[in-house]
């Protein structure tokens, strides 16, 4: 009896390395893909501007991040500005900085084409400036909307 | 040293706040007139905030968007409120008749809250108001 438990005893152990081989490789196939996107927004939050020591001018800076992960452009809608009704005449511009810059009212701008993978922050500059003989800004509230867009390619 | 670099990290990647649209493929095919956009969109600012989506047209200059699309597209929903680091899955159904490989661009547009200032006196102020969209370009082929 002794001997049969001795026996059953060798016999595991001989066999349980024999049966943990059994079946170890593995195909691991792993595929996907990433899409191509850009994103932009205005990190630093709503841009107040105010007037210059020369008083001829609104100015505002702000921050942008741009990011992409391939060819991609980014553009400036028209401006729209809004100003004190029967306000001097006066200029409108929108810079971000190494990106696009705009002074149109009627037509888009687009900047040129970033390729390749980039992730920039930079500078936000609006002003509103006077166009006028007197060089003075017209008192009261001004505003200037326009929208950023960036297109992955 | 390590929690400083897990700071910043943090720090960082809370400045990413735009909007993204992820195609799912960058070719799609008509058929029946008809083509069927698959796309996620998402955005990491710190709070739920409204999203538009919308498509633009194909111009003269195949890397240049053309005007907003109005009549042959749906959307559903075009416009929503979406939480931070979630992917909205959305389908868009394009109806077109190109007749050769055309480029159009689906866009997620986030318009910033209207921050209104008085003037005070007679002072003379402004405030500058920067809306963010983001496209991706995408072909439709007969």
């Amino acid at each position: 009896m002794k001997n049969k438990f001795a026996l059953a005893a060798v016999l595991a152990l001989v066999c349980a390395p024999a049966a943990s081989f059994a079946g170890t490789s593995a195909d691991i196939n792993a595929s996907g893909t990433a899409s191509s996107f850009c994103d932009i927004s205005n990190t630093g939050g709503p841009i107040s501007m105010s007037i210059s020591a020369n008083k001829d001018k609104l100015v505002g800076t702000g921050t942008y991040l741009f990011s992409a992960n391939g060819d991609a452009t980014v553009s400036l809608s028209a401006l729209t500005p809004s100003a004190p009704q029967g306000a001097a005449a006066y200029t409108e511009s929108v810079n971000l900085a190494n990106l696009v810059s705009s002074s149109s009212t009627t037509s888009a701008v687009d900047g040129a084409t970033k390729t390749g993978v980039n992730k920039i922050t930079g500078a936000i500059t609006t002003e509103i400036g006077q166009n006028n003989a007197s060089e003075l800004l017209s008192s009261g509230a001004y505003s200037l909307a326009t929208t950023a867009t960036c297109t992955a390619l | 040293m390590k929690r400083c670099f897990l700071l910043l990290a943090v720090i960082w990647s809370g400045q990413v706040s735009a909007q993204t649209v992820f195609l799912e493929k960058k070719e799609y095919t008509v058929r029946n007139q008809t083509a069927r956009v698959k796309l996620q969109v998402s955005h990491s600012r710190s709070e739920p905030v409204s999203l538009t989506v919308r498509v633009k047209g194909p111009t003269s200059d195949p890397t240049k968007a053309g005007e907003v699309l109005t009549e042959g597209v749906a959307i559903s929903p075009s416009s929503f409120k979406l939480a931070p680091n979630k992917m909205k899955k959305l389908t868009l159904t394009l109806t077109t008749n190109v007749t050769q490989k055309t480029p159009y661009f689906v866009c997620a547009l986030y318009i910033p809250p209207v921050e209104r200032k008085e003037a005070q006196g007679g002072a003379t102020s402004g405030s500058a108001l920067l809306a963010t969209e983001s496209c991706s370009r995408f072909w439709v082929t007969p």
